[in-house]
């Protein structure tokens, strides 16, 4: 090892511990950027580069690189998106917050010619601003931040792994099949958004049905219950019903664990699901009651609507004791529990 | 009511004994505080939980909106007191119980 390369090895060892306490630092404050933006993101990570690995570099690229400062991937860091439509998102918050080393910072995806295909993400090489109170010994130093998709990321970690490091000496096929893989993974990542915009689409098709009674005919599924649930006026009506009986605080939360049940009902659309309510209300709210009144409990979930309309409609839909045992069972896992709730159920409430 | 914890890694278990209602319920709160920082798995024992109140169901609640950032919870051995408010007031569709 050269002298230059040994005094840049030694500046490593003594910066090491400012390293890691930017990387801290840089991860905290890319966490906080996403999260504010309403991102979901998969991952965000970052690492210090590993004495061994900065060796190698140096001696792979040592012509290039005369102090520490000249490197601007001794920490790096990551961030791992759903969406490629969310890369160019993250990269106008990170532009907002950091200072960008223009110089240095590749935007992948500009540098693939038309006809190719293969890495595609977007690098930024920043630092932190002097004036925004952070340590002294962070400022100045430049880091990397990579911003890529799911599928970008598996592309690059297999690549990587099979001891990828630069266009040539991959034998010609492999490199074909990258390519051919790379261009596979681009159209899925457009057809993720795809998916993510009819899901939106959907949504909002769903609520605005929903809210103006329009919803009759829409089959019930995670989206139109969970809509029909927050949304309808019916509904909330009768929520709030049974929260006024001890005075409670609703919490809503997801109906997600209903659609077994109501499938089991032969309630399948949003109209079937406003007729149970129509016909039921008045004994599930006698039930809610029965179960309630007096226990000075004053918080209930927004599917105890759910819980009552759906025991009402044991009874009144000429069920048998046995067909409410399994309807129980479908949410009580021991089988005597079961039995003992439809038992009571049918005691109580059943006409004779 | 007493709190037994036992920490396991990211493991967090917590086993109650009494009753969690208003006056024991920021003692628990507390403790969960303190607690759950890098947990990604919190257990909670009610073997010897005798009664929970809306305070309780509270905490439950926080606890289990926090798991659902970090990792995941479970409620495990639930007497029948127990489970019968969790399920008049829909909190069995929100926990898992096993």
């Amino acid at each position: 090892m050269i002298n230059k390369d040994k005094m840049i090895m030694e500046q490593y060892r003594e910066d090491k511990d400012s390293f890691e306490l930017l990387g801290n630092i840089v991860q905290e404050k890319l966490e906080k950027l996403v999260q504010d933006a309403g991102i979901r993101v998969m991952t965000v990570e970052h690492r210090v580069k590993k004495e061994h690995s900065l060796e190698g570099k140096l001696y792979r690229k040592g012509d290039k690189y005369h102090s520490l400062k000249d490197i601007t991937d001794i920490l790096g860091t990551r961030v791992v998106c759903y969406f490629s439509d969310d890369l160019d998102v993250i990269g106008d918050l990170i532009e907002q917050t950091f200072i960008v080393d223009r110089e240095n910072s590749v935007d992948k995806r500009k540098l693939m010619q038309a006809n190719s295909f293969g890495y595609l993400s977007l690098h930024y090489v920043c630092s932190l601003p002097e004036d925004a109170g952070y340590p002294q010994e962070v400022c100045n130093r430049r880091f990397e931040i990579q911003i890529r998709t799911i599928l970008q990321h598996v592309w690059d970690a297999v690549n990587h792994d099979m001891g990828y490091k630069g266009d040539f000496g991959m034998p010609r096929t492999v490199t074909r099949q990258f390519a051919r893989l790379a261009g596979l993974f681009e159209i899925a990542d457009e057809e993720f958004i795809r998916v993510r915009n009819n899901m939106n689409t959907y949504t909002e098709q769903t609520r605005e049905k929903i809210m103006h009674d329009g919803a009759e005919d829409v089959l019930i599924d995670i989206v139109s219950l969970k809509e029909y649930m927050l949304r309808n006026r019916k509904m909330g009506q009768f929520i709030q019903k049974i929260a006024d009986i001890e005075h409670s605080e609703i919490c809503q939360i997801n109906p997600e664990s209903y659609l077994l049940q109501l499938k089991w009902l032969n309630i399948n659309t949003i109209g079937d699901l406003q007729k149970m309510l129509e016909e039921n209300e008045a004994l599930a709210l006698k039930m809610a009651q029965d179960a309630l009144e007096g226990s000075e409990i004053d918080i209930v979930t927004s599917n105890v609507a759910l819980r009552y309309l759906c025991r009402a409609k044991l009874i009144t839909g000429g069920y048998s004791e046995q067909q409410a045992t399994e309807f129980i069972a479908l949410t009580v896992n021991k089988k005597e529990r079961a039995e003992h709730q439809a038992e009571k159920l049918f005691e109580k409430y059943a006409v004779s | 009511m007493t709190i037994n914890k036992e920490v396991n890694g990211s493991k967090l278990n917590i086993a109650l004994v009494g009753r969690l209602d208003t006056t024991t319920s920021p003692k628990l709160e507390k403790e969960l505080k303190a607690s759950m920082d890098d947990i990604q798995e919190l257990v909670f024992d009610f073997t010897q939980l005798e009664y929970i109140s809306s305070a309780g169901l509270r905490v439950v609640l926080a606890a289990q909106k926090t798991m659902n950032r970090q990792g995941s919870m479970i409620v495990c051995n639930v007497n029948e007191t127990v489970m019968e408010v969790f399920e008049v007031t829909g909190f069995v569709d929100l926990i898992t119980i096993v």
